[in-house]
């Protein structure tokens, strides 16, 4: 025992490294290859006995275990609601047929696929080496490259599938962003568009504050870039599956989406390249329908404007009182759900128990507050043109609607905002946490330190 | 140094832990292999090279046009519609404080059942003036209103042609905003609507189903809306009635029934004899001319649904 123990101790410092580091007997004895990694120890095991060998790798077997591959999960939050709404039953067929077309089209986590759907240019928005970059274990290259960024910087929180439901989801308020809903808050398209590329961009570099979103800026841009591709190829296939269990639900009992023998399995095909092709073509249309935005006037009388602006968040055309409360602390409705706890039913109590009860992986519904305007903290960012976004566009899957902009050509006494005053709306939300009642008094604050 | 012992206990403590783990819930997933995923892919994309297309075989065209119109009606006790919890401009919503109750399923006298959706759910091909009938020329471009008064939608049951513009009327003196919440075909859009004013809302395209359509500001208030490509859909009236005039006749069309609380209407009794419509579908050929009334019993079990 004594002995064993002492091996065990001189074999502790064992390492993954690349095959660079572990070249030669000498330094170190690979005694697990894969393609670029070689799992090294000193070349002290080699004076160890043999018995002492056998046992050694039972031990590391068991520890090690067996690592299983990376799967993508289903989404059984939308196959049970489809069930619910379409008085369906999904088989284990029907099932299987879901994850293979799905897997036949987008491929595994480790080696992902962008499919072949004829006319959409969805190299457009996929690129196929920013995939194999960004998915994939984490690991790098002889060159030193990193492979599986997904991985390292987003799955812990986002979900191998990005569905929002990492290993530390459930520690976080807000609870990450699913992306196979196909919806994004804060971007520059109007309601119902996809984020642009650089709307992406925005979040990985700048991070949400006030959530538990970083900032990515110090990760090279090549590394940017195949991340973007790798969210965008998760929330398209991940909107394609929402489509595909639709279809599935609404199926007549017997029929399967895609016959892989016999006639008309070549019209399946079609359109089920059709219904990807459809999300596919939405993420490129966004690119070009970033709203414009002409800048406010830069002679304008600010106290002016921003009394403006108060009016106009009191009155009832912007109506903004409504949810942002009376003192613009966000506390005037706080009974809503956002579009992805809305999936859960939360108003529905025997829905939400079934929903629940598919395992502890469900989160459960939070209401979604609206943001208090007070503080300066503004999760689409604090730029006046971001404010402007938000008011004229709205944010997508949440009861913060957009405004009814009016066009030049109205006829007069029609109700809506204009341009200018959806920018003294923006300098109104912008004065708000300066004002003094959103800075409790010094004074208090020393108290209650005291007290403590 | 450390001792022999505490080194067995590291050793020991370091394979008990992975061995054991913590235990995580993860949601489901289907194993695939790679050969299946190969011979899959080779079916999707089996024709994309000849740019094969997913349009079934073209029908051929109507012979003439016909009219298909019918009554609703529900055999049996409806339970109760649920009183609203209208907890906000209280003044305007519930006016001197009388209940309201919410208007999701409207049975009328003799069990007559308002608000089901009948649409064609067949492929009717886009922009070809063999299929849509003239009397729908000035439809088209025409403007649905979609109004809200005391914070109800006035339509529990929108519909629109995707050609067409839903102007959204708000005939309140408080602001609403509605959500029209499709999520695939048609676009969804969450607009503010002026107190006593309106807005505009384009689908651009059509949805395969009704989606929901409510107010973030008044969560109780809820309807819903289909959009079509094409005009023939028709959705009952306080009498049970609804009539789809000039439907193309001649082929075999499906048309699809569907009601916001029991969803997609599968036993029906048409004329007293039953028929199984699986997930609301049904099948009629007209003929040129044609005027065909059916008249359909739903039982009510069809609103136990939670």
């Amino acid at each position: 025992m004594v002995m064993m123990s002492k091996w065990m101790w001189r074999l502790t410092p064992l390492c993954f490294r690349s095959h660079k580091n572990c070249p030669a007997a000498d330094s170190g004895i690979p005694v697990l290859a894969m393609k670029n990694m070689s799992l090294c120890f000193p070349s002290s095991i080699r004076t160890l006995p043999l018995l002492g060998r056998v046992v050694f790798a039972l031990w590391l077997a068991a520890v090690v275990g067996c690592t299983t591959k990376a799967e993508f999960s289903q989404n059984a939050v939308y196959i049970l609601k489809q069930e619910r709404e379409l008085d369906a039953e999904f088989s284990d067929q029907q099932k299987r047929d879901l994850a293979e077309i799905l897997a036949g089209m987008f491929g595994t986590p480790d080696a992902p696929n962008v499919p072949k759907l004829g006319d959409v240019e969805i190299a457009k928005v996929l690129d196929a080496t920013h995939l194999h970059v960004a998915s994939g274990p984490v690991s790098s290259d002889e060159r030193g490259r990193a492979r599986g960024l997904y991985r390292e910087h987003c799955a812990h929180c986002h979900g191998v599938t990005g569905d929002g439901a990492g290993p530390t989801a459930s520690f976080l308020n807000p609870y990450p962003r699913d992306y196979r809903m196909g919806v994004f808050k804060f971007k520059s398209t109007p309601e119902g568009g996809k984020p642009t590329h650089e709307d992406l961009k925005d979040i990985l570099t700048n991070g949400i504050p006030g959530t538990a979103m970083p900032s990515f800026k110090v990760l090279p841009n090549n590394e940017i870039e195949a991340l973007i591709s790798y969210v965008r190829y998760l929330s398209i296939r991940g909107e394609v599956e929402r489509e595909l269990v639709y279809l599935t639900a609404d199926l007549v009992k017997g029929e399967r989406l895609l016959k892989m023998a016999g006639t008309g399995r070549s019209e399946q095909a079609a359109s089920l390249r059709e219904v990807a092709a459809g999300v596919v073509q939405k993420w490129i249309d966004a690119d070009l329908q970033a709203t414009p935005i002409a800048p406010p006037d830069a002679d304008r009388d600010l106290a002016a404007s921003i009394k403006h602006g108060r009016d106009l968040f009191y009155g009832p055309i912007a109506n903004c009182v409504k949810c942002h409360g009376d003192s613009a602390l966000g506390d005037g409705q706080k009974s809503d759900y956002d579009d992805w706890t809305k999936e859960l039913e939360p108003t529905n109590e025997e829905a939400l128990e079934q929903f629940l009860g598919l395992g502890r992986f469900i989160l459960p519904p939070r209401n979604i507050h609206p943001r208090n305007l007070r503080q300066g903290v503004f999760r689409g960012g604090r730029r006046p043109i971001d404010l402007y976004r938000r008011i004229h566009n709205g944010i997508d899957g949440t009861p913060m609607p957009g405004s009814f902009v009016l066009k030049a050509d109205a006829p007069a006494g029609t109700k809506g905002l204009t341009k200018d005053d959806i920018w003294s709306l923006v300098d109104y939300v912008r004065s708000l946490p300066y004002e003094s009642i959103s800075r409790p008094p010094v004074i208090e604050q020393a108290y209650q330190r005291e007290r403590l | 140094m450390l001792s022999t012992r505490n080194a067995c206990l590291v050793i020991a403590a370091c394979t008990v832990v992975p061995l054991c783990g913590c235990k995580r819930v993860l949601p489901p997933s289907v194993a695939v292999n790679d050969a299946t995923i190969k011979s899959v892919r080779d079916v999707l994309e089996e024709g994309v090279a000849s740019g094969g297309s997913g349009e079934a075989a073209v029908l051929a065209d109507p012979t003439g046009w016909a009219t298909l119109s019918g009554t609703f009606k529900i055999n049996g006790a409806v339970p109760p519609n649920p009183p609203l919890k209208v907890d906000k401009d209280v003044e305007v919503c519930a006016p001197g404080g009388k209940q309201v109750l919410d208007n999701v399923v409207m049975v009328g006298p003799g069990g007559v059942l308002q608000n089901v959706l009948v649409y064609v759910s067949s492929k009717i091909p886009p922009d070809n003036p063999a299929w849509i009938h003239e009397s729908y020329a000035a439809a088209r471009d025409a403007e649905v209103i979609f109004d809200q008064k005391n914070c109800v939608f006035l339509s529990r049951m929108g519909t629109m042609w995707s050609t067409q513009k839903l102007k959204v009327l708000n005939s309140d003196p408080v602001g609403h905003n509605t959500k029209l919440d499709s999520v695939r075909g048609a676009t969804g859009a969450n607009i503010s609507v002026p107190a006593n004013g309106s807005a505009d809302y384009e689908p651009g395209g059509a949805s395969p189903a009704p989606f929901p359509v409510s107010c973030s500001i008044h969560p109780w208030m809820k309807a819903s809306m289909m959009v079509c490509d094409h005009p023939y859909f028709a959705v009952t009236d306080a009498n049970g009635a609804f009539s789809i005039p000039n439907v193309p006749a001649g082929v075999e069309l499906q048309y699809r029934v569907w009601h916001e609380k029991a969803g997609y209407i599968q036993d029906v009794s048409v004329g007293g004899t039953g028929e199984k419509w699986p997930k609301g579908r049904f099948k009629r050929e007209l003929a040129d001319g044609d005027d065909v009334k059916m008249d359909v019993a739903i039982d009510a079990a069809v609103f136990q649904k939670p």
